[in-house]
């Protein structure tokens, strides 16, 4: 799959920091847009440790983990793991069009 | 917000005592000032046979009154606040101040009051207990407004405090959701969660959403170190389908 081109499609939205893709254990696609990127990088290969394989043995189908200013957003699709962090003001109606468009490609490449 | 308190003498009109309970609230020459306003508004309404007035507000703040005989306290704050949270508190400040002096006799003096003025900021400041246990029943009340929540837990310092669940028929839910999993939330931290709440842990954690497919767990911090947590249905979309029960809650904690 081209997921370059799948995550430029979170290019264009205001108060997303950066976008990712897990799979098995690594992050195969990384889109950092605002902040620090060595802060960003970091999050990225944190959150590798969690990997889909992880995610499903905790069963666990979404996340989200919100802070003051940012929150954290996964959600698992077959063995990918999209990873969106985001300012808490970000649109959300935006945001979500965009997942839902991006977990259905996944379905139907897959 | 709680902003000011005042004590006044109803039978002389004297302001006894205007206590500033936060930055926004008034300083002592405006009490006084606010203390006429506050008795002669109790005094109209009471005139039209309005009946006995506990509360009254304008476009942006509410005034909360507690009187006895001749002492009437009133509690300025936020039109969110809850009146029947902070009236028994008010109603004992007012018997406080009336019960420690002899009126009869009272030289007009307002500096003896400082002790008192203590005693009642800390009557005014909600208890553990007495949080818990609007909480628990605001949220049982939330529950019966969304059927589709199976219960939920209160914790204060990880420490279990109050938990609901309604009869749920699905087996393998329900054994969950009565599980020890949520026993020792410190222990628990190993896991998904605590992965993550390092990663962010550049600013303080306020709510999370876990969905098991199945069900998922929704929890939001208050006030430091209390949070609740809901039990609601799997496939709930974080994005779309969680601001709903976000809004509800804070309406809850906003309320407190």
């Amino acid at each position: 799959m081209n997921f370059k081109k799948y995550i430029g499609e979170f290019q264009n939205i205001s108060g997303l920091v950066c976008v990712g893709i897990a799979k098995s254990e690594k992050c195969v696609e990384i889109l950092c847009l605002n902040g620090n990127i060595k802060d960003i990088t970091k999050v990225i290969e944190d959150l590798a440790q969690i990997t889909p394989e992880k995610i499903l043995d905790l069963k666990i189908n979404n996340f989200m983990f919100k802070g003051t200013t940012h929150s954290l957003y996964g959600f698992l699709e077959q063995d990918f793991l999209l990873i969106l962090y985001v300012e808490n003001n970000i649109n959300y109606n935006i945001l979500k069009s965009k997942v839902d468009n991006f977990l259905n490609d996944i379905i139907i490449s897959t | 917000m709680l902003y000011n308190l005042i004590v006044l003498d109803i039978e002389t009109g004297v302001s006894i005592s205007t206590i500033r309970l936060s930055e926004e609230g008034i300083d002592e020459n405006q009490g006084i000032l606010m203390a006429g306003v506050v008795k002669a508004i109790k005094d109209f309404l009471e005139n039209l046979q309005f009946g006995r007035i506990k509360e009254f507000h304008t476009h942006n703040k509410k005034v909360i009154m507690g009187k006895k005989d001749r002492i009437l306290a009133a509690l300025v704050c936020d039109t969110k606040v809850n009146v029947d949270l902070f009236y028994p508190k008010i109603n004992s400040i007012a018997n406080l101040f009336y019960s420690k002096y002899n009126w009869e006799i009272w030289d007009g003096d307002i500096d003896i009051f400082d002790e008192i003025t203590h005693t009642a900021k800390q009557i005014l400041t909600l208890t553990e207990k007495e949080i818990v246990s609007h909480l628990f029943k605001s949220l049982k009340i939330y529950l019966s407004n969304f059927s589709e929540i199976y219960g939920f837990k209160i914790f204060h310092n990880y420490e279990l405090k109050e938990q609901f669940f309604k009869d749920i028929d699905d087996f393998e839910i329900s054994t969950f959701l009565t599980s020890e999993f949520f026993k020792n939330l410190e222990k628990n931290q190993i896991t998904i969660i605590d992965i993550i709440s390092r990663i962010i842990s550049k600013e303080e954690l306020t709510e999370s959403y876990l969905n098991y497919g199945r069900f998922s767990i929704y929890s939001k911090k208050f006030f430091g170190d209390m949070f609740v947590i809901l039990f609601l249905p799997g496939g709930l979309n974080p994005l779309s389908d969680l601001p709903k029960y976000q809004k509800e809650l804070d309406l809850i904690v906003g309320d407190i």
